[in-house]
């Protein structure tokens, strides 16, 4: 008698006889890691195997504390049992950032914050001690301070926190440092692989931190704000619904220098540059790093404009203001320096175009149009804009079923 | 001088209590807008529902008292916790643990006391009175309340039903979205009405939208066979919130009751007209398999026979236009065919060569970005049609046959009148390097040398064919849990099963992370088809409720997300369920596949017979 097909139910029924027996095993076996190592390296290579666990949490959704203890608990082993000669400073990096990254997990005792940050610190300037020229350790040390910043540091300040006591500015100073010497050392030693996304994570860390000065204080104002809760949805931001006031600071309080100055936006958008620009010397362009970069820059160019081109408008069309200059600003010198600015920030968005993501386009389109205000009214230019930006938006609103109606009408209508 | 009270009026008053006694008649109209106690206003709203469309409904503004359901909504935001559910037919946040009781108990609100007003309200005898004075729907049932709080936030719908269970006489839904703010139609969440090809199968396309705002009701007279509606995927990150409920029929002992109403109410539910033959007519596609010719069986079973079976080299040569090679690799066949044995379901990644593979992928791309979407049936134009009715599922497909209009005098001609046509792929207009390819890929699915292939896998001879090629769109597109028929075998020779493949080909899933994370949908899930006791399954277990990517869950036989160039070969027995999940709008892209079925005879007899013939 031939064997009868069973089909995916019976067959399941029939596991589910031997599934009790093999719970056991099964259980144990949910937790395991699958590790990916590069095909050149040794698998059996304990440091080769370090490498590949730390690039499986990097990879991952970064949420395992069990993963990062391993690769602690593996450094704190190969530290002890090796060879100097095969400690190397990717090695040290490795520890730096993991110990740091397993901070964030301890947020709740200030004191065990503290703690790891000074082991850690500890463990890269042991590190780089050894290996002082190194980029790789730079960059890890600049990942570190960064993170400190925020979790050991702004997380213990409140309205009341003075300059004197808490010395932030200070601290992000240092960052900035260790990361000018990370920079030109790989730049020196033409190493342009270590402008990766992982390195790059050091400015997106710091601009993360100049939003949280900037939104400083909210939180404490919004808990007795009698706003309504929205709950499980968070609005988008269209309808004006942000609590766009901030939150005024004493002159000595620990971040009231940082958010009164321009000078760490003006860094970042600085060191981004030249990131991106050694990103495109690697060898293996990262092709998702470069549009994103270019993205980050645009926004950030399109953002500073924003002030300039509101005085520019009030000039321009409120009726009620008389006279011929805003702020010290003419007319004249305010519309050119808001077309400078956003044909800066075009030029990046453009370079972020990415033929398979609709949104770029609109991002486009937008600085398009915002350009466009820029401009005489119903002058060729500003025609010209329009219609090119009116383009992008129908493309992408096609590509999105219609998710640009909105934008799109509104552009039109105009 | 006050009395004392007897035990017995205080037990009294704590039944009034829980039967929402305790407010008189001026207290109830107070928590309404009074407006709509106007004759003038119940006559102009009686008039058009009377005469709306696709079936009787209506809806309120400002139905009540502004402060009170602000009151409401503060309540429900704060005190109560929801959870997300998802099926093949929904995905919404629903109400569940009421601080620290487990479920929503709605005989004790005493923490929520504007919700406790508002069901008193809705369930009071003048509302009542005055839902079935416009609806002209009878007398409507004061004991029974039956309520339950949603929320629709980004992503979450419910797809085409028509609300048919038990005594429900009239269906309702408040809505409670942010009061200062207006609900645009662009966030989606809207409640669709579709009106029916017959009683019991819904239109392909709705015909009358509503989009909801603060303090408005709509409602509708629960109609078997015609009361069909969804509601529309909500696309940004805000809150659809709502009660929605229903009124019933009055029962024995009521106000109204009316002998034998319930039972024919229940007579013309669509649970039980959906598994009737009767209207299966409607479906399309069917499951329509056809007859392989005999002489090509005969090849397959000679191919079967041979002891060291696989393709000679010039027969390969046909199939390396277009497969990968590593394929063609006997050890590789046999390590696929390993698996499938075992399995009874096998994945084989990167089926199509890359070269190939590379062009459908533009091809499909561009389909997406630079053409425009079809979104109502009228829309889609040969060779795709739209997959009917929508309470069963609804996408675009190729069958290789010629057009018709989705309308009972058409589909009467198609199923009973015209010629019956056999699917031929080369005949199907191909407007687009799309529609060539894929026609193609078909073409290579239907091949002998193929089946060939397939043999060599799977050990099983396909005696029938039937081959689509499918496009689910987002904010559209998706199949519920379907079962096959229970007997599938035609024949003594013929296994009880069906060789099912699926070749997705969903080009935005070459960047794994657009799907991988199914927040999108789009993925096909098996369910076993067994009771929620694990025994055999009942006609009254929801086999949908299943717990996605829980593994856990032993009712998930299957997932597969949306795939690039990925075919799933599977053993399908009459005990798994299948089904499309629903692609959400914010989907980067169609799912884009060709599905295949086959009844199969085992190779492993012919085997058989022929080394028992050799034995001798």
């Amino acid at each position: 008698m031939a064997k009868r097909q069973l089909g995916l139910g019976k067959k399941s029924k029939t596991n589910k006889k031997q599934k009790v027996e093999d719970e056991e095993t099964s259980a144990a076996s949910t937790n395991e890691l699958t590790v990916e190592l590069d095909h050149e390296v040794d698998p059996n290579d304990e440091f080769s195997q370090l490498h590949g666990l730390w690039d499986t949490y990097l990879g991952g959704e970064r949420d395992n504390e069990l993963i990062l203890n391993g690769i602690v608990n593996e450094c704190d082993r190969l530290l002890r049992n090796s060879t100097t000669d095969k400690i190397t400073d990717k090695f040290y990096a490795i520890y730096g950032v993991a110990l740091s990254e397993l901070a964030k997990f301890k947020t709740e005792e200030a004191k065990d914050v503290t703690a790891f940050f000074n082991e850690l610190i500890d463990r890269l300037d042991t590190g780089l001690k050894k290996f002082p020229h190194s980029p790789e350790l730079l960059f890890a040390k600049s990942k570190v301070l960064i993170n400190q910043v925020p979790l050991q540091y702004i997380s213990q300040l409140d309205l009341n926190s003075k300059h004197k006591d808490i010395n932030v500015k200070e601290l992000l100073d240092r960052v900035l440092q260790t990361y000018n010497g990370a920079e030109s050392k790989a730049i020196e030693q033409k190493r342009f692989h270590l402008f990766n996304s992982e390195s790059f994570e050091i400015l997106q860390a710091l601009d993360d931190t100049l939003e949280i000065i900037d939104n400083f204080g909210k939180d404490h104002i919004e808990a007795d704000d009698d706003r309504e809760d929205e709950g499980l949805g968070k609005n988008s931001d269209d309808d004006n619904d942000e609590n766009g006031n901030e939150i005024k600071l004493d002159e000595d309080h620990s971040l009231y220098q940082i958010r009164e100055s321009d000078e760490y936006n003006l860094w970042w958008r600085e060191k981004t540059i030249v990131f991106l620009n050694q990103v495109k010397k690697d060898k293996a362009v990262d092709k998702a790093l470069v549009l994103e970069l270019n993205k980050l820059l645009g926004q950030s160019y399109l953002k500073e404009s924003e002030g300039i081109t509101s005085i520019y408008t009030t000039l321009m069309y409120d009726d009620d203001f008389e006279g011929e200059e805003l702020e010290g600003f003419t007319k004249h010198e305010l519309q050119k320096i808001a077309q400078e600015l956003i044909g800066k920030a075009l030029k990046y968005l453009e370079a972020a175009e990415d033929d398979d993501d609709p949104e770029s386009w609109v991002l486009v389109s937008e600085a398009m149009i915002s350009l466009a205000n820029c401009y005489e009214l119903e002058s060729e230019d500003q025609e010209s804009l329009y219609k090119k930006a009116e383009k992008r938006l129908e493309r992408a609103n096609k590509a999105t079923q219609g998710r640009y109606q909105e934008e799109l009408d509104n552009l039109l209508q105009n | 001088m006050t009395t004392k009270r007897s035990r017995e009026s205080a037990a009294e008053e704590n039944q009034r209590k829980q039967l929402d006694t305790n407010f008189n008649k001026l207290e109830i109209l107070s928590f309404f807008n009074n407006e709509i106690f106007n004759d003038e206003y119940k006559n102009k709203l009686k008039e058009s529902i009377a005469t709306s469309q696709p079936y009787h409904w209506g809806h309120f503004t400002n139905l009540m008292d502004d402060t009170l359901l602000r009151n409401v909504r503060k309540e429900v935001l704060s005190e109560i916790a929801f959870t997300k559910k998802e099926t093949d037919i929904y995905k919404v946040y629903q109400s569940g643990d009421l601080a620290n009781l487990s479920g929503l108990d709605w005989d004790d609100l005493s923490r929520l006391p504007s919700v406790y007003k508002l069901r008193a309200a809705i369930y009071s005898q003048q509302f009542r009175d005055l839902v079935s004075y416009v609806t002209g729907c009878g007398k409507l049932l004061g004991v029974k309340t039956d309520m339950s709080i949603n929320t629709y936030t980004n992503g979450c719908h419910l797809l085409t039903h028509d609300d048919v269970i038990g005594s429900r006489r009239v269906s309702f839904i408040l809505y409670m979205p942010d009061p200062n703010r207006q609900w645009k139609p662009s966030y989606g969440g809207g409640l669709r009405l579709y009106p029916s090809i017959v009683p019991n199968v819904p239109q392909a396309d709705h015909s009358a939208k509503f989009v909801p705002q603060f303090n408005e009701m709509a409602f509708f007279t629960v109609q078997p066979g015609h009361s069909f509606h969804d509601v529309e995927e909500v696309r940004e990150d805000r809150q659809r919130l709502s009660i929605q409920g229903w009124f019933h029929i009055p029962q024995p002992g009521e106000d109204g009751f009316i002998e034998g109403e319930q039972e024919e109410t229940e007579a013309r539910s669509t649970l039980q007209l959906l598994q009737s033959k009767e209207l299966q007519e409607y479906d399309f596609p069917k499951p329509e398999r056809i007859d392989t010719k005999p002489e090509e069986l005969e090849l397959y079973h000679q191919y079967a026979e041979s002891s060291d079976t696989f393709l000679t080299t010039t027969e390969q040569s046909y199939l390396l236009k277009y497969l990968n090679p590593i394929y063609l690799i006997p050890a590789n066949i046999r390590a696929l065919r390993k698996e499938f044995e075992e399995e009874q379901v096998v994945e084989i990644k990167n089926l199509l060569r890359p070269e190939y593979a590379n062009l459908l992928q533009q091809a499909l791309r561009h389909s997406e970005l630079e053409q425009h979407t079809p979104t109502n049936s009228t829309e889609v134009k040969a060779p795709w049609k739209c997959a009917i009715p929508p309470h069963k599922q609804r996408y675009m497909y190729i069958d290789g046959k010629s057009q018709f209009e989705l309308n009972e005098e058409s589909i009467a001609f198609i199923n009973h009148i015209g010629p019956q046509e056999y699917p031929n792929f080369d005949l199907v207009p191909q407007p687009q390097d799309t529609e060539k390819m894929l026609c193609e890929v078909v073409k290579v699915i239907k091949s002998v040398l193929f089946k060939k292939w397939l043999i060599s896998i799977t050990s099983l001879i396909p005696t029938s064919e039937q081959a689509l090629v499918r496009r689910f769109r987002p904010g559209h597109d998706f199949i519920l849990a379907t079962p096959t028929d229970k007997n599938l075998a035609r024949s003594e020779m013929e296994e009880n099963v069906l060789l099912e493949a699926t070749f997705n080909l969903t080009p935005t899933a070459v960047n794994h992370k657009n799907w991988e994370h199914g927040e999108y949908g789009g993925y096909e899930l098996c369910l076993a088809l067994t009771g929620a006791d694990g025994g055999e399954f009942d006609q009254d277990d929801d086999p949908a409720i299943y717990r996605a990517n829980d593994s856990n869950d032993d009712s998930v036989l299957f997932t597969s997300q949306c795939k690039w160039n990925s075919l799933t070969l599977m053993v399908r027995d009459p005990s798994v369920m299948k089904f499309i999940k629903y692609v959400s709008i914010n989907a980067k892209g169609s799912r884009w596949d060709i599905s295949c079925q086959w009844n199969v005879e085992s190779a492993e007899k012919d085997k058989e017979e022929e080394e028992d013939i050799q034995a001798k």
